[in-house]
């Protein structure tokens, strides 16, 4: 009783206070329907939607090669659509490095007021409803449209190019669409890089190539991997772009589960499917933490000499 | 005497943001001998920094050429010049240990392995830092991290080193260590050094020559006692070193021998080539020149004032008097001699003489 009075006790109180909203939040809407998911994945799926209370491991099978080929069927597309994925999200990651990597170099060597400008511009097209600005790409990859019209009208084409409906399509749609993920955690850490650090590299014989690959990308490689997860985590999953630019023709395991959940009312498939994702998720940011531990360190010992 | 660089009317302008130009580099020339010990010093913004890098090759030349070890290199770029640079936050690489930090040089050079570890090894103990090569940067003292930065760029032999006002994010006391250190080094390895300080004491022990430049000009290029005790200008005078300026006028010229008339009306003879009857020149006093009590030649220069302040500089007491003329004037006081340190307090009277010997006459006006 006597801590509330100090000031220490007073700290822990309104942290506590201010700690235990977010914390409830946290935990009624995102861990009890995690938790769901995880149950359901392991449940029947029911005749009409729904479940029924057994313990079933035939979702998993499904997608991984174990059946009982009275109720379920092992197919491989899943995997199949699942590895397209991963694919996709792979590329989309490439693709929104290569164009923000460059970028993030570019306008750090700017004034602030150019530097703070190019940053809005950047985050400008949050303004726009996603769904908006994914069907005006619509408007510039179909047949008729903008891209293929210019190129056509130039005549560096003569019918036009089949884009709408391809996996190049779904990349670019995700790429536009995750570029700023990409582009801040990259930003900050170019921004970071001490350009004496470079000279140093310079002055002691290293030719460009050499100061990039011994000095610029080791410092700041912790940029790239942040964004490159950043963007392939809902890359991964996502079923807006692949159901606008994609169609019918490239799926990915965003719309399987999306289907399994609303037009299959196969909870329990849908959230195996969804368990998937996680998994591979999850992996991914272990290895993550495990690296930035290391720079953490790295961190912290710096702060202490500094101080 | 044979040259490892050579500087021929370097100048160089910066843009400013107003649209305006700045001269940094105003028609510098310079020449370094092999195994020299050479100091640029300066105030602030005066182009030190600027003639660094462009002997390192970070900043282009408008004009003049930079010769190294007789092969231009004024439009080559920094990888491919034979000098290397401590650059003043010393700019090591915080993602690499230290022997992998002093070994970069070699590395990209593509010097083999063992060759690498052997020469990183002894550059590492001549430096003092033997056992500490698998060490991270951020486990070293500033002290460490300045030699670890001195081995990283000598590893290589390099024709010359620049040294960036090396010693500045340093104690004093550890500055003074790193100064005989440095010199030492220098002179064991036997490669020419330039060093960058605006630091006057610095520059004053540790180089074989001093460059004075202000203004993006050099103004005196001289042995550290060439310039301490005879500045060629104002400027120099008053940079380096404490001194009394006094103003004079040439009454009478002889040969080299001439009067001159102060403003307080006395009169000395002094000695010096190039004078002109009526001449308005200055004399140069060094504080420690200065003679307590009445003079005993009819040439020395006598002052009585009070004394103003007191500054208590280890060994001496430094006062500054205020003449009965009203001029301001710098005195040392050893307190070993005849009991002087009863002087030592504001307020005190006090008589002093300038022995004639000790007058430098200067005849040029500060350059800028
Ligand atoms: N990149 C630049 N752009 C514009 N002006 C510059 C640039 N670099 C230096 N200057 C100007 O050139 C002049 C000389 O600068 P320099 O850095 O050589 O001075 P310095 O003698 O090293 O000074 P300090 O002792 O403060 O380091 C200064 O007036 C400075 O403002
Ligand atoms: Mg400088």
């Amino acid at each position: 009783m006597s801590g509330l009075e100090t000031n220490e006790g007073r700290k822990k109180l309104a942290l506590f206070g201010l700690l235990t909203p977010p914390t409830i939040f946290l935990g009624v809407f995102f861990l009890v329907p995690l938790g769901i998911m995880v149950v359901y994945s392991f449940l029947e799926p029911g005749l009409y939607g729904g479940v029924v209370w057994n313990f079933y491991d035939l979702n998993y099978g499904r997608i991984l090669g174990w059946a009982d080929s009275r109720y379920e069927q092992f197919d491989p597309v899943y995997l199949i659509v699942f590895l397209r994925s991963v694919k996709l999200a792979l590329t989309t990651v490439i693709l929104s490095l290569f164009i923000c990597y460059p970028a993030a170099f570019w306008i750090s060597r700017m004034s602030d007021a150019r530097k703070s400008f190019f940053l809005f511009l950047i985050t400008l097209p949050f303004f726009v409803s996603l769904v908006v600005r994914l069907f005006a790409w619509v408007l510039i990859l179909r047949p008729t449209g903008f891209l293929n019209q210019g190129l056509m009208g130039a005549g560096i084409i003569s019918e036009p190019l089949e884009l709408m409906f391809t996996n190049t399509a779904v990349v670019i749609g995700m790429a536009y669409v995750f570029i700023p993920f990409m582009f801040l955690p990259l930003y900050a850490s170019v921004e970071k890089l001490d350009m004496s650090l470079v000279e140093a590299s310079a002055d002691l014989g290293a030719t460009r190539l050499q100061t990039f690959r011994r000095v610029i990308l080791p410092m700041t490689l912790p940029g790239i991997i942040g964004g490159s997860i950043i963007v392939f985590i809902p890359s991964l999953g996502n079923f807006i772009v692949p159901s606008v630019l994609g169609g019918s023709r490239v799926l990915m395991i965003g719309n399987l589960i999306e289907q399994q959940f609303l037009s299959a009312r196969n909870w329990p498939f849908g959230s195996a499917l969804g368990m998937l994702v996680m998994a591979a998720v999850l992996v991914l940011l272990m290895v993550y933490v495990r690296i930035m531990t290391k720079e953490e360190e790295y961190a912290n010992a710096t702060k202490v000499k500094e101080g | 005497m044979n040259s490892i660089l050579g500087i021929k009317d370097a100048t160089k302008r910066y843009k400013t943001p107003d649209g305006g130009t700045i001269t940094a580099l105003n028609g510098v020339s310079l020449d370094v001998a092999q195994n020299e010990f050479v100091t640029l010093l300066g105030p602030s913004g005066c182009g030190k920094t600027t003639l660094l890098r462009s002997i390192s090759g970070f900043e282009d030349l408008e004009g003049g050429s930079i010769e190294i070890d007789g092969a231009a290199v004024t439009h080559l770029p920094a990888h491919k010049r034979p000098v290397n640079t401590v650059f003043q936050r010393y700019a090591l690489f915080p993602h690499l240990t230290i022997a992998r930090n002093v070994a970069f040089s070699l590395e990209v050079a593509g010097t083999d392995k063992e060759d690498t570890k052997r020469r990183v090894g002894e550059m590492l103990e001549l430096v003092g830092l033997a056992g500490y090569g698998d060490r991270k940067i951020t486990q070293l003292s500033g002290g460490q991290q300045q030699r670890v930065a001195l081995a990283r760029s000598l590893v290589a032999r390099p024709k010359i080193l620049l040294l960036d006002e090396p010693l500045s994010a340093l104690d004093k006391n550890l500055r003074q260590k790193m100064q005989q250190e440095l010199k030492t080094l220098q002179e064991e390895v036997g490669i020419a050094f330039v060093f960058v300080t605006h630091d006057q004491e610095e520059a004053l022990t540790m180089s074989d020559r001093i460059v004075v430049l202000s203004g993006g000009k050099i103004q005196q290029l001289g042995a550290p006692e060439d310039l301490y005790r005879r500045p060629e200008n104002e400027f120099v005078a008053g940079f380096v070193g404490e001194g009394n300026l006094l103003d004079a006028k040439i009454t009478s010229v002889d040969g080299t021998r001439a009067t001159a008339v102060l403003n307080s009306g006395q009169r000395t003879g002094i000695t010096h080539s190039g004078l002109a009857q009526n001449q308005a020149v200055k004399l140069l006093v060094r504080p420690e020149d200065v003679e307590v009590g009445a003079p005993s030649n009819a040439d020395d220069l006598h002052f009585k004032g009070r004394v103003s302040q007191v500054f208590f500089v280890g060994t001496d007491y430094l006062v500054h008097v205020t003449t009965d003329s009203g001029a301001e004037f710098k005195a040392t006081l050893r307190p070993s001699a005849h009991n002087r340190t009863s002087l030592a307090s504001p307020g005190t009277e006090i008589s002093l003489t300038v022995p004639q010997s000790a007058l430098h006459v200067i005849t040029e006006e500060k350059v800028v």
